[in-house]
């Protein structure tokens, strides 16, 4: 029978999935990038194939510590719930943290669009989740000083 | 916050102990705890009710307001 212990480990296994990815990411990611550049052909205005790939290697080398900031705060943030500790001031700091990343992700495709237009829709899909997590973040924010206030309430 | 409780005196005066009092209101001694050291934002009236009822007191005579200086 499907339960919410059971939603929380299939939460936590499939972060830890993207923490491996992640990881395979920073040592795979030149060889990925030239298998990408050779099957989309992505011509780059006025830059040499070297050049373009050294550009998608820097945007995703920028992109993988936010990333891995962004996963450490999800497993740290799932970790407390399944302790119980839902409504406290340490899960709204991980949900801002987790806001603040897909934020500055979407910031790197900003500055990526300069040389692979594609990146714009990346940066419209990581800003709009950062405003859905803010959202939820503030949400917490207002549940956490409810719960603060009925626990003192004798 | 300007209102105090009480509770530790009237509780002298009345010679309950903690545990006492918290078993015969029907609040953990943890609840009681935080209510006698004011840390409580709120009490509900049933708590303030059997309070008075085990301490034969007012509510006056548990809470008081004093100004903030």
């Amino acid at each position: 029978m499907w339960n919410k212990d059971k939603s929380l480990l299939l939460s936590r296994i499939a972060v830890g999935v993207f923490m491996v990815i992640a990881a395979l990411w920073i040592v795979a990611a030149p060889t990925l990038t030239k298998l990408f550049l050779d099957f989309s052909r992505a011509s780059m205005h006025g830059m040499t194939r070297q050049q373009t790939l050294l550009c998608f290697l820097a945007t995703q080398y920028l992109s993988l510590p936010v990333a891995g900031v962004l996963l450490w705060n999800l497993h740290r943030l799932l970790q407390r719930i399944g302790h119980g500790e839902v409504f406290v001031q340490n899960n709204a700091r991980a949900l801002r943290r987790i806001s603040w990343c897909c934020i500055l992700e979407a910031v790197i495709c900003v500055v990526s669009c300069a040389y692979y237009i594609p990146f714009f829709f990346v940066a419209i899909a990581a800003g709009f989740v950062g405003l859905i997590v803010r959202v939820i973040k503030n949400v917490f924010a207002e549940a956490i000083a409810l719960k603060d206030e009925n626990d003192f309430t004798i | 916050m300007p209102i105090i409780v009480n509770l530790d005196v009237m509780m002298a005066r009345r010679k309950i102990s903690a545990g006492e009092l918290a078993e015969r209101v029907g609040i953990t001694p943890a609840n009681l705890s935080i209510l006698k050291n004011n840390k409580a934002r709120a009490v509900r009236f049933s708590t303030l009710e059997a309070l008075c009822r085990e301490l034969s007191c007012q509510p006056a005579d548990l809470l008081e307001y004093r100004e903030e200086e």
